[in-house]
């Protein structure tokens, strides 16, 4: 497909822009434990909370709650299968329009603005209460200094709830320093702490099922109206009305669903990681679905009911009402000391997965931003990049800001947080099943599968399962909004502030765009392709792929271009244009990914290579990661040798291994490469992406010489070769390392990997060498760098 | 109070005839998720939407 812009003169600066994301698929496995990592955390506060609300009978709405993400899922499942790149952002512009997508956005980001703070302070609390426990506990065994206990004027004791504020505070800074430097969040790192959690959780359930077999329970009440106790602060809007509950009967149980909705907050997160999962994607998005939804019932829902069952009411609320988990492990049986570790136990889990959700916030907040930012509704000023890490450092500050202000006007208290998180979550739930619905009439594309059951009467289609969510969701929606007053007036600020930002911007970015159009008419002829080829920027095999990132630092292109004989061999400059977690969820136009900022750095890659007389090619790539997005490219475009510049965040060393960790990931068929890194100060680190023969040492050949020499004096081994040795040592070692001998060959191999190398550098010689390109591989190996006697790929001037 | 109670009725309304239809929703889906736990669907062909 031709850009709009091809009708340029010749002597336009051409780029092709790729426009399919580079991406790195991941299991179901995996792409439900970066869900539950969001959706999870809200068992640690959601029981409380709603507790606090509506009484002892709340457990049943957390589980009825837990039961209708169930259909919430299948409303995600259906959007995902109709659009890839998903999202309530991109599902709500598509039937709604750009007004109520922002509307819906901003919903979102008063979602995203308080999943941080509320996590962060529910882990301050667990971990306060666990310290003023512990205390407690020292003190009655008479462990604390009498000292102590006398200038505490009894038990030492900490403020909980600013406690909760403190930790809370740092972490978020921890975290806004983490974004800002750029850290890639592995989906790893998210399956790992599910692995912990989920140790925790059975060891939750069952240590609570003996202890219910041992000790009884306590019944949870029925949730009838009559068993539901509303406080004014629950009744929001609804204070001089106390008795409506009660008088109506429904409208009880609608309220207390109301205030159990925050415990399915996370369901968002499935859209954004749909785009990223494996094939075959719908199958897996179902899979990872159910695995989500049985998962979050269990823990949430089940240990809600636990608490009830288990925690005394003298202590329930008074004591564990921000951790309650910290409280079931308190009261279950067996020995107190025993239970004291399995509270630290929970503490850490807590600690792991809250402090995730923190994190998690803050990429969520920082991909939607940027996704709308890109669209024009915010302007490009929020996007520009950290001038050391690249990253967009602006909308990371504000949204950190805006979180940090959240902690501390909370004051630690969870409640207040988790009523106000609520509007967010069910407000963009309603807007996501609103333009789902509306999506079944004015949507005629294809859709892998529909929320069920559909019935046709004559000819027309009645979404009925769909319908029946999306007025649970709007009637939940409306209720809260009078239900929950601190979070109604909160909500429709933010809102409106929100609203009003992105109107403004997209005002502002309107005309900006119509001039930078004309500008990119004047310089740059933009080709968008679906996918990286070599026939569309006409170069030949063998290239070298040049990545940049900065166009205050070139260096490494102007090192290229003084080594490459543009004649012989193609220059490729290519620029990946990261789209973060969040964002990989929606659809990027040309114009998005070849944006001001591509637009100044290609004009400055241009002027250096115009500088030196030579051509070169310009590629723009959207990708999720930057080390695949280079490892496919090069791979794509059957380069010879990519020429990097030194990270300011890893050293070459670490870069090779970045790169040689994706092209190990990459499908069949692959291409080695070489990697040269260059210094600021001409300096050359080189390595092979890819498998390749080893360069052997002096004496190692000296030694397979040697070997080969005696070898060949035996009888009937006299035609034996060089690498027949090579091969039985290899076929030993190998058969060593698996075996009772692999610690002293690791303790060896250490031995060696510590002493210092020589030299990585290239020498320069003066001549010019045309890359040859590798061949290509269908063996799977790792990046090592091979020293100082590999041939230098590109010669020196 | 009449026009409150009229709304109060609808929102009730509303969250019943939700309730029990996101119930059949629950079902519906619920037998669908024990096939593809179990593997019954394998046969079926992937249908993928193209993206968009």
């Amino acid at each position: 497909m031709s850009s709009p812009f091809s009708t340029s003169p010749s002597d336009r600066v051409r780029i092709v822009v790729a426009t399919s994301v580079m991406l790195t698929f991941i299991s179901y496995w995996r792409a439900a434990a970066i869900v539950l990592n969001d959706l999870g955390s809200s068992a640690f506060y959601a029981a409380g909370i709603a507790e606090q609300a509506v009484g002892k009978t709340a457990p049943w709405f957390i589980v009825a709650v837990m039961l209708f993400s169930f259909t919430v899922r299948a409303v995600y499942v259906e959007s995902c299968s109709m659009f890839v790149r998903g999202g309530v952002y991109r599902v709500v512009k598509e039937a709604l329009g750009g007004t109520l997508a922002k509307v819906s956005v901003s919903a979102l980001m008063f979602d995203y603005m308080l999943t941080g703070p509320i996590s962060g302070v529910s882990a301050g609390q667990y971990i306060a209460g666990l310290i003023n426990d512990t205390f407690t506990l020292a003190d009655a065994h008479g462990w604390v200094p009498r000292a102590l206990h006398h200038a505490a004027g009894g038990v030492p004791q900490i403020d909980v709830n600013w406690a909760a504020v403190v930790f809370a505070v740092t972490v978020t800074v921890y975290y806004w320093w983490q974004n800002i430097k750029g850290i890639h969040e592995s989906s790893e790192k998210a399956l790992r702490v599910m692995q912990v959690t989920t140790v925790m959780v059975i060891i939750l359930l069952a240590w609570s099922g003996l202890t219910l077999f041992k000790q009884g329970y306590q019944p949870v009440p029925l949730p009838t109206p009559e068993n539901l106790s509303f406080t004014p602060e629950s009744l929001g809007f609804l204070k001089n009305f106390p008795d409506l509950p009660k008088l109506f009967g429904i409208l009880g149980i609608l309220m207390a669903f109301g205030h159990s909705v925050l415990a399915m907050s996370g369901e968002e997160t499935l859209a954004q990681v749909n785009r990223e999962l494996a094939h075959p994607k719908l199958k897996n998005l179902k899979r990872a679905a159910i695995i989500i939804a049985i998962y979050s019932f269990v823990f949430t829902g089940i240990t809600a009911l636990l608490f009830v069952m288990i925690i005394p009411d003298s202590v329930r609320v008074p004591v564990y009402k921000d951790n309650l988990i910290a409280g079931l492990a308190m009261y279950l049986w067996g020995p107190q000391l025993l239970r004291l570790l399995f509270r630290a136990f929970v503490v850490v889990v807590g600690f792991l997965i809250l402090s995730g959700a923190v994190n998690t916030a803050i990429i969520g907040s920082n991909g939607v931003l940027n996704r709308v930012s890109e669209d024009g509704v915010l302007t490009d000023w929020f996007r520009f990049p950290h001038k050391k890490f690249g990253t967009s450092y602006r909308i990371i500050n504000l949204v950190v800001i805006l979180q940090l202000l959240t902690i501390l006007a909370s004051r630690g208290n969870v409640y207040v947080l988790g009523e106000a998180y609520a509007f967010g979550v069910i407000w963009s739930f309603t807007f996501n099943s609103l333009a789902m619905l509306v999506l079944r009439y004015k949507y005629k594309g294809e859709r892998g599968w529909k929320v069920p059951p559909n019935f046709r009467i004559a000819g027309h289609e009645i979404p009925v399962g769909l319908a029946s969510v999306f007025l649970v969701l709007l009637s939940t929606a409306i209720i809260n909004l009078f239900t929950k007053s601190i979070a109604t007036m909160a909500g429709i600020t933010f809102g409106v502030v929100f609203f009003a930002i992105f109107t403004i911007s997209e005002r502002v970015n309107r005309e900006k765009f119509a001039l930078a159009r004309a500008g990119m008419k004047e310089h740059f002829q933009l080709l968008q392709r679906d996918t990286v080829a070599r026939e569309p920027l006409g170069i030949r095999p063998g290239n070298v792929l040049v990545p940049v990132r900065d166009y205050n630092t070139l260096h490494h292109l102007k090192w290229a271009l003084e080594r490459v004989d543009t004649n012989e061999q193609d220059v490729v400059v290519m620029t990946a244009r990261l789209t973060p977690f969040g964002t990989a969820a929606y659809d990027l136009a040309l114009e998005q990914i070849f944006s001001d900022y591509e637009q100044l750095l290609f004009t400055r890659a241009v002027s250096v290579a115009e500088s030196f007389g030579k051509h070169v090619s310009l590629l723009v790539v959207p990708a999720r990661d930057v080390w695949s997005a280079i490892v496919q490219t090069a791979n794509n475009l059957e380069s010879s040798a990519v020429v990097s510049g030194v990270s300011s965040k890893i050293t070459p060393q670490e870069q090779a291994l970045e790169l040689g960790r994706a092209w190990e990931a990459m499908p069949q068929p692959k291409r080695q490469f070489l990697l040269q890194v260059v210094h600021p100060d001409g300096k050359v680190d080189t390595f092979h992406i890819g498998p390749h023969s080893p360069t052997m040492k002096t004496e190692d050949i000296h030694l397979v010489h040697r070997l080969w020499l005696n070898i060949t004096r035996e009888k009937g081994l006299d035609k034996v070769h060089h690498n027949d040795i090579v091969t039985e040592a290899l076929t030993r070692f190998a058969r060593d390392y698996t075996g009772r001998d692999r610690d002293d060959i690791l303790r060896d191999l250490r031995k060696i990997s510590g002493q210092p190398v020589t030299s990585r550098s290239i020498t320069v010689d003066g001549t010019k060498v045309p890359l040859k390109p590798p061949p290509e591989q269908g063996g799977k190996r790792g990046k090592q760098d091979e020293g100082p006697s590999t041939p230098p790929i590109v010669g020196p001037g | 109070m009449a026009v409150l109670t009229v709304f109060i009725r609808i929102l009730e309304g509303m969250f019943v005839a939700g309730s029990i239809g996101s119930l059949i929703v629950l079902i519906v889906t619920a037998v669908e998720d024990i096939e593809t736990l179990l593997g019954f669907d394998e046969k079926e062909p992937a249908k993928e939407a193209s993206a968009r």
